[in-house]
C-alpha cells in the first residue's frame, strides 16, 4: 500500500502526508450515508418496538423464519458450488487465449454482467415459465419421438432461482479466477513435464493448486453476494424459496415490521463480514483487488 | 500409453463444455430481443409474427419516458460525485502515508459487497430525518455509496500504473499541489477515472433494492417501474423496455472498453 520508503527523502515525505488529508471527504461520506444507517439498523433490532431481545426470540421461535435464513446460505452455497465447476474450465481456457479467441471469451464474460439483473431475472421467467422456452423445446423434442408433453412447472422453484442466479454471479467468480491463473508461470508446467508429470498430473499438482488463491476470492466474492440476493428469489423462487433479503423487503416495505427486518438484516450482517473475515485470514488481502468489473 | 489417450477425449470434453457454459451465458439477452417484436399479447417463445407495436406503446406512455429520465438524472450526478470520492480516496490510500491504507481501501469497498438490503433500510430513516426521502438527491447519494468503489477501485489501478514521483518532480520544479495535480497526475490517471464513471453510472442505472426504498411515484427509477409492472403483468411492452435498455448498456461497456484500451498503446512494455 505504502509507497513511500522509511529513507525517502523529506519532500517526499510531506508530499505524501498532505494526500492523507485527501480521504476526509470520503470518509466523512461513508461515515454519515453508510456507517451511520448501518448502525441505527443494528440498535433498531434491539429497541423497535420495546428495548429487549424480543426480535432475536421472534425469529428464533419461527419455524418460518429460521427456514428463509437456512436457504439463503443453503442457495448461495449451491450457487458457490456451482459457480466454481462451471467458472474454472472458463476461466482455464480464458487464461490460455490469446488474440480473437480471448476476445470473444472475454466479450461472453462480460456482457452478461453489463446487462441488468432485473432484466435477466424476467428472461429466465419467460424461459422457465408454463408455455416458456424449455417447455416448448422439450415438447418438440418429445413430439419428433411421437410423445406428448404435459409442461413441466419450473415455475417457482429451487431449479430457476439457480440457473439464474448463478448466472449473474459467473463473472465474478471468473475474473479472479482468470486474474490468479494468469499469475502462474507457465515454465512451472513445462518443468513437470520435463520431469516425468503427464499433462494430467502436472494441471492436479502444479496447477491447480496455484490457482487455489483466485478460487478463494472468487467464492468469497460470490458467496457474499449471492447472501443478499433479491430479484432472482423474488420473481422465480416463491414463498418455498425465499431469501433473507426478500423477507427483509417484506417486512420492512409491506408489513411495516421495522424491528424483525432490522433484526434479520444485523443476522445478514454478520454471516457476511464472518465470510470476509474468513476469507481475508486465509489470503491475507482483502477484495479490492480481486473484483470489480470489468 | 495410456495419458495421451485420456487427453484425446478430455481436450474436446472440456472445449465442448466451456463452449455449452458460453452459450448459457448469452441465453437471457436472446431471449428478449426476438420477443420485444413479437406480433403475440402473450409471452410465447419462438414468438410468432413480427411487429413494432410494443416499441410504440412504450413511446406513448409517459409512466416509461418519465422513469428513464428519472435514471439519467439520478445516474449522471451519481458518476459524477462517484469520481470524485473514489479518486480521491485512491489518491490517500495509494499516494497517502496513512497507517491504516489497507483498512481504509476494504473500508471503501465493502458498501458493493453488503446486500443492498441492509443499506436500504438502514438508510430509509435518516433520508426521511433529512427531508430527502422520495427524492432524487436520497437516490443519488445511496447509490454513490454503492457506485464510488467501483471508480476507487479503477482509479487505484491506474495510480499504481503511473509513477508518483512525476508529480514530486513537478512541484521542485515550482508547481503547485493544484497545477502538480491537474497538470501532471490527473492526465495520467484519466482514463481510471473515466472507466470508474461509467461503472458507477451502470451500477445506479441496473439499481433496485434502493430505489424500491428511498424513491417515489415521481422520482422511481427504470428498474424499479420494470419491476412493478412485471409484478402486474407480463407483456412484450417489458421485453421492448428491457430490450432498449439492453442496448444502452451495450453502447456504455463499448465506451468503457475503448477508454481502457487507449493508455495501453503509448507504453508497449507489458
Amino acid at each position: 500500500m505504502r509507497r513511500t520508503a522509511p529513507g525517502e527523502d523529506k519532500a517526499g515525505w510531506q508530499l505524501s502526508r498532505r494526500y492523507n488529508w485527501l480521504l476526509i471527504a470520503p470518509a466523512f461520506f461513508l461515515l454519515v450515508f453508510f456507517l451511520w444507517p448501518l448502525m441505527r439498523v443494528v440498535v433498531r433490532s434491539f429497541v423497535d418496538p420495546a428495548p429487549g431481545l424480543a426480535n432475536y426470540q421472534a425469529i428464533l421461535a419461527s419455524p418460518v423464519y429460521l427456514r428463509v435464513l437456512y436457504n439463503t446460505v443453503e442457495t448461495a452455497a449451491v450457487v458457490t458450488l456451482l459457480c466454481l465447476l462451471i467458472g474454472y474450465p472458463i476461466a482455464y481456457v480464458m487464461a490460455r487465449a490469446q488474440g480473437v479467441k480471448l476476445r470473444i471469451v472475454a466479450a461472453l464474460v462480460v456482457i452478461p454482467l453489463w446487462t441488468s439483473v432485473v432484466i435477466r431475472s424476467y428472461a429466465w421467467m419467460v424461459v422457465f415459465q408454463r408455455r416458456g422456452v424449455l417447455n416448448e423445446g422439450i415438447g418438440t423434442v418429445m413430439a419428433l419421438f411421437g410423445e406428448s408433453h404435459t409442461p413441466i412447472q419450473f415455475l417457482p422453484g429451487a431449479l430457476a432461482v439457480h440457473v439464474g442466479m448463478v448466472h449473474i454471479m459467473l463473472p465474478f467468480m471468473i475474473l479472479p479466477l482468470v486474474a490468479s491463473m494468469r499469475n502462474i508461470d507457465r515454465r512451472l508446467m513445462r518443468a513437470a513435464g520435463v520431469l516425468g508429470a503427464d499433462p494430467i498430473q502436472s494441471f492436479l499438482r502444479v496447477f491447480l493448486p496455484l490457482s487455489l488463491p483466485g478460487v478463494s476470492a472468487g467464492s468469497a466474492l460470490v458467496f457474499m453476494m449471492s447472501l443478499g440476493f433479491y430479484v432472482t428469489p423474488a420473481l422465480l423462487g416463491g414463498p418455498r424459496h425465499m431469501m433473507s433479503a426478500v423477507l427483509i423487503e417484506q417486512q420492512a416495505n409491506q408489513l411495516l415490521n421495522w424491528g424483525l427486518a432490522s433484526a434479520l438484516a444485523t443476522l445478514l450482517l454478520l454471516v457476511t463480514l464472518a465470510i470476509y473475515a474468513v476469507h481475508a485470514r486465509i489470503s491475507g488481502v482483502g477484495l479490492a483487488g480481486a473484483g470489480g468489473r470489468a | 500409453m495410456k495419458p495421451p489417450g485420456i487427453l484425446r477425449v478430455l481436450r474436446p470434453a472440456v472445449a465442448s463444455f466451456v463452449a455449452i457454459a458460453l452459450a448459457y451465458l448469452l441465453i437471457p439477452n436472446l431471449v428478449i430481443v426476438p420477443l420485444s417484436f413479437s406480433a403475440q399479447e402473450y409471452l410465447t417463445f419462438p414468438p410468432a409474427g413480427f411487429s413494432t407495436k410494443w416499441y410504440a406503446r412504450l413511446a406513448a406512455n409517459p409512466d416509461w419516458i418519465n422513469a428513464a429520465a428519472n435514471s439519467l438524472v439520478i445516474g449522471v450526478p451519481t458518476a459524477l460525485l462517484s469520481m470524485v470520492l473514489g479518486t480521491l480516496a485512491a489518491l490517500a490510500v495509494v499516494r497517502g502515508s496513512l497507517r491504516w491504507a489497507g483498512l481504509a481501501a476494504s473500508m471503501v469497498v465493502a458498501p458493493m459487497m453488503l446486500p443492498h438490503v441492509i443499506l436500504a433500510i438502514g438508510l430509509y430513516p435518516v433520508m426521511l430525518e433529512l427531508g430527502l426521502l422520495r427524492s432524487h438527491a436520497a437516490a443519488i447519494i445511496a447509490h454513490t455509496v454503492v457506485g464510488f468503489p467501483l471508480a476507487f477501485i479503477t482509479v487505484m489501478a491506474s495510480l499504481r500504473g503511473s509513477d508518483g514521483k512525476l508529480e514530486l518532480a513537478a512541484m521542485t520544479l515550482g508547481a503547485t499541489p493544484w497545477q502538480a495535480f491537474w497538470k501532471v497526475t490527473f492526465p495520467a490517471i484519466r482514463p481510471g477515472v473515466a472507466v470508474g464513471g461509467i461503472l458507477a453510472f451502470a451500477s445506479s442505472f441496473d439499481e433496485l433494492m434502493l430505489a424500491l426504498f428511498l424513491t417515489g411515484a415521481t422520482t422511481r427509477t427504470l428498474p424499479r417501474l420494470l419491476w412493478e409492472q412485471m409484478s402486474d403483468f407480463l407483456t412484450p411492452v417489458i421485453a421492448a423496455a428491457a430490450t432498449l435498455i439492453v442496448a444502452f448498456s451495450m453502447v456504455l461497456l463499448l465506451l468503457a472498453v475503448l477508454l481502457e484500451r487507449k493508455p495501453a498503446r503509448p507504453r508497449e512494455v507489458a
